[in-house]
Order: structure tokens, then C-alpha cells, then sequence
């Protein structure tokens, strides 16, 4: 089944065409990884799918709702159906990591707040952090903030996450701590698109891969294939120079 | 320094009759003003373009113009317009007016401080407008907010002494009348200096109390 759609979509700041005739889908239980080199329009992309951004030419639609920012109560409701994670976390620094979590649930949902908070505190325990909870963003290291990001995101119950670059903002060693979430998310079958330079989870956990360049997508195809073998030279000059060989 | 004081203890009297005054256009002041200033602030980053516009324009002519004369005006010309004011009510007007830009500025500069990826975090779990507001950039804008919020409550107090231009008899007025007639400027305006400093200190404690408070919750 079709969760997200993309057809034709065409996106630009004013006369600079960042997104050009970009089509394709994301059924439901999939994990599309979106990879190219800065400034290809990943972030953008995928922050037209959630009505962050606009765009100009042809159509996205979420659960076969056309993804529209004119039409607030519509857009509204795709955000509470598809959450985001963040490179740099935004969490909210005023309130605790238990308060980020039950926020969109209590506030957004009207779920009532017993009830949110037990939720809350279930999700951040399954995303390791349940001795955090009490905890402030700027108490946390960035890996644990990422998790609680994605606990948030987890709160919404949504039926996608996209993740742009959820590991980039990390030390290296806190990044192996938010992928294994991540990993365990798509394990459980969570619709995601993530945007990453992470070549091994886009490998091991994309059930698709999309390389997008200078805002055409280049490739759409299962890792094996779009990693290993890719078809443009654009995509194996990427893939060499971020695969260390 | 005893003849000081014996002097003090005769005029303070006459001064407090003008330090009423004085707090009320004040606290006219800082409440119309800081009402307008929200107001205009939200205009102005509310995305909606005329509303911005009106915003911007208001704030460059308003900050453009000497709060004497916004007074003047007030009191003198809208008279003319047939809308006449008590000299107190033109003075709380018309400082109202004249400290809203300021006002406008201290929220919008504490609005925009905040990172724009909290309002994208928030708009993300579908969060409509009003309530990234309330719930996320307020909260935090008030903490970048309050200190130039104080100095701005500090000059209100002290341009408040510009309603004894439009004859309304606070504190510099009394202390002006009283010195004309007693020669005693020293003692008065002294008094007088003391009296405003003793009302922005408390201003000032309670603004660095208020600052403590919201930055505790950590
Ligand atoms: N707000 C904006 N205004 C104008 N141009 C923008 C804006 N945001 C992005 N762009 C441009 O759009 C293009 C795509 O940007 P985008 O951020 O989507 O790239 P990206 O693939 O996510 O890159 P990175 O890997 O560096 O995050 C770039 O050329 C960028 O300069
Ligand atoms: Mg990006």
C-alpha cells in the first residue's frame, strides 16, 4: 500500500530549481534511504512532504491527501500522520525529555495527560533513556537527545518518520547508539525516509535507496543495486568518494 | 547634612503628591505600551505581509517622532479632532504610544532569537501557529526579553517626567514649582533625583528577580 507519494514534484527559491520532476513512492512498512552530495535537495525534499517547505510543480500526497500548506487544518493533520527527526535534534530546551514527548500528544491530540506521560515514558524507556526523563535537552548528549527526538516523533503514533541526517550533528561514537533505534524501528516495520551519509545502514536497512543530485533523482532501486551497482556515472563518482575503499 | 534632612522631612510631602502621579502615568505607560508592543510584535512576525507592513511603518514613525511631541500632539491637536483627553490620560496615551515601538522591538528581537528549528520542530507534530507561540517560542523568547524589557520599563519611568509638560503635576513639576518658590534648589532637586532612583531600583529588583526566576526550571 502507497503511503507516500511523489509525482513530478518541482521546488524552487526563486529561480534556482532545487527539486526537478522528482517521482516516486513509499509504501507502507518501508525504509527508503535518500543519499547525494550537499546541496542536492535531500532536506528539501523531504521537508516538502511534510508541508515545511512548498513547492511549485506536481503533487505529494500522504495517504492519498495532497500535501497542501494553504490548506492548514489538511496540513495539520499529515504532520500528526508523519513525524520528523531532526540533524540537530530541536528539542524543546525548556521542558524535560518527558515533557518533549508528551508535548504533541497532550497539546496537539488532546490525549488525556495520565495517559500521554505513561506513553511517553514507555517510548523513552524503549529508546534506552527511561533513567532520563526528568532530564533537560541541555543535560543530555547528543545521541541521547537524538533518541528523545525520536521518542517524540514515536508520540505522535505517526504511519512514517523522516529523518534528515539524524546522525550528522553526532560524535562519532554516539552514532552507533541512535542508528541502533532506528534499526529497531524498521525491525518493528515503521515507515521511514531517511535522509544519511550512512552508507552501511542505508545497506543493511533500506529496503530502497533514492540518489538525488542537483535535484534530480538519479537512481531508484533496492542497496544491492543503487549501492553496488549503480548505473550513472554521477552515482558511482558519489559512491567512490564516500565509500572508503 | 541634619539641615538636609530637616528640610527633606518639610517638602517630601508636597514631592509624594507629585510621586503619585508620577507612578500612575508610569504604570500607564508600561501597560499600554507593552500591550501595543505585543501587538505589534506579533503583526510583525505573524508571516502575514500587510500586517507586517503596518507593523514596520508604525514602529519607524512612531520611534521617529519625540515622545514631547506625541504628547503635545495628543493633548494639544486631538482637541481639535474631538477627542479631548485629562492631561493624565494624554500623558499615559501618549507615553503608551511613544515607548510602543521600543516595546515592539525587545518581543520581536526575543521572538527571533529563538531558533527557527524549534518552530519547525513544533509546526512538525502539527502544532498550528497560536500554539507554537504559547508553547515553545514565548517561553523561551521571555528569558532573551527581559533584560532589555527592564531597561525599557527604567526609561518609561524617567520620560514619565514629561508629562509635567502637559501640566500634569508629577514629581518634576512639584519639585520645579516648589523649588521657584523656595529657592531651594539644591535640597529640591536633589530630593527629586532621589525619589526617581528610588522608584527604578525596585524596577530593577524585581526585573533581576524575575530573570532568576525563569532561568531556574533547569
Ligand atoms: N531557504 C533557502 N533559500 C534559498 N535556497 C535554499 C534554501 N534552502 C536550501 N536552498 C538551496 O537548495 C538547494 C538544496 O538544499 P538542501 O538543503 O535541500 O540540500 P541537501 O541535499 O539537504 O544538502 P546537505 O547534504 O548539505 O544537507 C541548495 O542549493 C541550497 O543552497
Ligand atoms: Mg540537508
Amino acid at each position: 500500500m502507497t503511503l507516500i507519494s511523489l509525482s513530478n514534484v518541482r521546488k524552487s527559491y526563486g529561480k534556482h530549481e532545487v527539486i526537478r520532476d522528482v517521482s516516486t513512492s513509499v509504501d507502507k512498512g518501508e525504509v527508503l534511504c535518500l543519499i547525494g552530495p550537499s546541496g542536492s535537495g535531500k532536506s528539501t525534499l523531504l521537508r516538502c512532504i511534510n508541508g515545511l517547505e512548498d513547492y511549485q510543480g506536481g503533487e505529494i500526497l500522504v495517504h492519498g491527501a495532497r500535501v497542501d500548506r494553504k490548506d492548514r487544518n489538511g496540513i495539520r493533520d499529515i504532520r500528526t500522520r508523519v513525524s520528523m527527526v531532526f540533524q540537530r535534534f530541536n528539542l524543546f530546551p525548556h521542558r524535560t525529555a518527558l515533557e518533549n514527548v508528551a508535548e504533541g500528544p497532550i497539546y496537539v491530540k488532546g490525549e488525556p495527560r495520565a495517559e500521554a506521560l505513561e506513553r511517553s515514558t514507555e517510548l523513552l524507556a524503549r529508546v534506552g533513556l527511561a533513567d532520563k526523563i526528568d532530564a533537560h535537552p541541555g543535560q543530555l548528549s547528543g545521541g541521547q537527545q537524538q533518541r528523545v527526538a525520536i521518542a517524540r516523533a514515536l508520540g505522535m503514533k505517526p504511519d512514517a518518520i523522516l529523518f534528515d541526517e539524524p546522525t550528522s550533528a553526532l560524535d562519532p561514537e554516539l552514532v552507533g547508539e541512535v542508528l541502533g533505534v532506528m534499526r529497531s524501528l524498521a525491525d518493528e516495520g515503521m515507515t521511514m525516509v531517511v535522509v544519511t551519509h550512512e552508507m552501511g545502514f542505508a545497506r543493511d536497512v533500506a529496503d530502497r535507496v533514492i540518489f538525488l543530485d542537483g535535484g534530480v533523482l538519479l537512481e531508484d532501486g533496492p542497496p544491492e543495486e543503487v549501492l553496488v551497482r549503480p548505473q550513472n556515472p554521477r552515482t558511482q563518482d558519489f559512491l567512490r568518494r564516500i565509500l572508503p575503499s | 547634612m541634619l539641615n538636609f534632612i530637616s528640610k527633606a522631612e518639610l517638602y517630601l510631602p508636597v514631592l509624594m503628591q507629585g510621586v503619585y502621579l508620577t507612578i500612575l502615568v508610569t504604570l500607564g505607560g508600561f501597560i499600554l505600551s507593552t500591550i501595543l508592543g505585543m501587538v505589534l510584535a506579533f503583526m510583525r512576525v505573524s508571516g502575514i505581509r500587510p500586517l507586517s507592513a503596518i507593523s514596520r511603518v508604525y514602529v519607524i514613525v512612531v520611534r521617529g517622532i519625540p515622545a514631547l511631541v506625541t504628547l503635545f500632539y495628543i493633548y494639544f491637536v486631538f482637541p481639535d479632532l474631538g477627542l479631548s483627553l485629562t492631561a493624565v490620560h494624554a500623558a499615559i496615551l501618549g507615553l503608551g504610544i511613544a515607548y510602543s515601538p521600543y516595546m515592539a522591538e525587545v518581543f520581536r528581537s526575543g521572538i527571533e532569537a529563538i531558533d527557527n528549528g524549534q518552530s519547525e520542530a513544533a509546526l512538525s507534530i502539527g502544532m498550528g501557529w497560536g500554539m507554537v507561540m504559547r508553547r515553545v517560542i514565548l517561553p523561551q523568547a521571555i528569558k532573551v526579553a527581559l533584560p532589555p524589557y527592564g531597561s525599557t520599563m527604567i526609561m518609561v519611568l524617567k520620560d514619565s517626567s514629561l508629562a509635567s509638560t502637559i501640566t500634569v503635576a508629577d514629581l518634576s513639576l512639584q519639585g520645579k514649582l516648589l523649588a521657584s518658590s523656595t529657592f531651594e534648589n539644591t535640597t529640591i532637586f536633589t530630593l527629586v533625583a532621589l525619589l526617581y532612583l528610588a522608584m527604578s531600583l525596585p524596577l530593577t529588583a524585581f526585573n533581576g528577580w524575575l530573570e532568576k526566576s525563569l532561568r531556574q526550571p533547569r
